[in-house]
């Protein structure tokens, strides 16, 4: 029955008492929510809860909708928040592994094995620590500003910017095209027949 | 070091433009006569796009949506609806605080400027934090008004064991109610009077269900008469969330307004979180 509405109209309905209207909100954009809490946190479990919290929470917070706003801005950010507290409730268990120690396996020479390693999005972004990932996601797949992302992680922005800077360089053997061998961290030999140049960004070591 | 060729993450780092000039002019240099790395920076824009064109939305599995579902189904639309008459006064005291506030209580973080700030600001700072906000409540009564007084609720305030009722007035906004419930929590903490506001019963079942602690509980004018404030631990132990609810042995699907408040996020960028700094020279 109120399929054909749009959603500011279905958020109206909802407000005033609609038992329906915020049900088709979340059948409407569900898909695109998702996508966003699953990306976000690196693993379906916590995707599932992140998702689920933020809708009990904007059904039940309907009536401070702004209709200034896109419902989906709204909708979109409430579930940004929610995956933002499970990350810092994870942050706030003792001791886990520091992800930013594991390297991400480096690719022999043999292209076969670095295409078994090329892997789709959500599992190379799974494989990103929490600091990076999260940041990394908000700015170079949801688009936000990463001066909005600072503020909302409460790190300066130069932080931001070198955790996805990071992250980028982690994903690169993960999703890049392998057309040549790509220079490890940690693997320093040049492929044989490239003409060895000195790095003069890492420290000047003599030509 | 990495010998004679740039490492992915410095050249990450050039193009987010974080390098020391000196550090990005080498880069510069590097790259122009480097086939090796204009590749390895060729792949870190590819990544970026890769990441930016990927599909916005992802099919969510059956078992989520069905989860999710149920979890809707459970709710009550008219409890959601801050327009209703239970709550209506939020609003109003909402609209009170500073616009960059209010947009970020849409979304649930309103900045917990009145938690208690650090671990060691001692018992005077958390009871300066409740006794202020009563008295900013006392100053915004003749501001408001009065055909909100139907929303306070005559009825005698419940006892609780070990509880102190707040201030019972309808200007009292559910932010200060919060703070004051978490300060006198945190006071007692901080000086050993535990006796004077320990947690008692109320609120134990909600606290059990969504599996946060119990920080503690009070009567509250918000809401329907007889209504009760119970404030739990949020995700981090430097925010609370308070849940007015119709009744202490409420759950969260009786809730009739939930808001989460937090300090700004500074600690969280430190603390938890594990980074080195940047890489480059």
């Amino acid at each position: 029955m109120s399929s054909g509405d749009d959603d500011a109209t279905l958020m109206q309905r909802h407000v005033e008492g609609d038992a329906e209207a915020f049900g088709e909100l979340v059948r409407r954009h569900r898909d695109r929510l998702w996508a966003v809490a699953l990306r976000t946190l690196g693993n379906p479990d916590d995707a599932a809860d992140a998702l689920q919290d933020a809708l009990v929470n904007a059904f039940r917070r309907a009536g401070s909708f702004r209709a200034e706003s896109a419902v989906t801005t709204w909708l979109h950010r409430i579930v940004v928040n929610a995956c933002l507290d499970r990350v810092r409730h994870a942050a706030a268990r003792p001791a886990v592994a520091l992800a930013d120690d594991l390297e991400v396996p480096s690719p022999g020479p043999d292209p076969g094995a670095r295409a078994a390693l090329r892997l789709d999005i959500e599992a190379a972004l799974a494989t990103l620590p929490d600091e990076q990932r999260v940041p990394l996601v908000l700015v170079d797949m949801e688009g936000y500003p990463v001066s909005e992302v600072a503020e909302m992680l409460g790190c300066p922005v130069g932080t931001v910017k070198s955790r996805c800077a990071r992250a980028r360089a982690r994903l690169l053997p993960l999703l890049a095209t392998d057309e040549s061998r790509i220079p490890q961290r940690g693997n320093p030999a040049p492929p044989a027949g490239v003409p060895s140049t000195p790095a003069r960004g890492q420290g000047g070591e003599p030509a | 070091m990495t010998g004679s060729h740039l490492g992915a993450t410095l050249l990450a780092e050039y193009d987010e433009g974080i390098l020391p000039a000196r550090a990005a002019a080498d880069v510069a240099a590097h790259l122009a006569h480097c086939p090796l790395c204009s590749e390895t920076h060729r792949q870190l824009a590819e990544v970026t796009v890769r990441l930016a064109s990927a599909p916005a939305a992802l099919p969510i599995p059956e078992d989520v949506a069905a989860r999710v579902d149920r979890a809707l189904a459970g709710e009550q639309p008219n409890r959601s609806n801050y327009r209703d008459g239970k709550i209506a006064h939020i609003r109003p005291l909402r609209a009170r605080l500073p616009s960059v506030l209010a947009a970020a209580a849409v979304v649930g973080a309103v900045a917990f400027a009145g938690y208690v700030v650090g671990t060691g600001s001692g018992a005077d700072d958390a009871g300066d934090q409740a006794t202020s906000a009563e008295s900013d409540a006392d100053e915004s009564v003749g501001s408001e008004p009065e055909s909100e007084s139907d929303v306070a609720g005559g009825a005698a305030a419940p006892t609780f064991q070990g509880t102190e009722p707040l201030p019972q007035s309808a200007r009292t906004s559910l932010t200060e109610q919060i703070q004051a419930i978490a300060a006198l929590r945190r006071t007692s903490a901080l000086s050993g009077a535990d006796r004077e506001f320990s947690v008692g019963t109320c609120g134990a079942a909600l606290a059990t269900e969504v599996d946060r602690g119990l920080i503690g509980a009070a009567p509250t004018d918000l809401g329907e008469p007889g209504a009760v404030l119970v404030v739990t631990a949020a995700s981090t132990p430097d925010a609370a969330q308070g849940w007015v609810l119709p009744a202490c042995d409420a759950t969260s699907s009786d809730a009739l307004s939930m808001l989460i408040l937090r300090r700004p996020l500074d600690a969280d960028c430190s603390a938890g979180v594990t980074t080195p700094g940047p890489g480059n020279a």
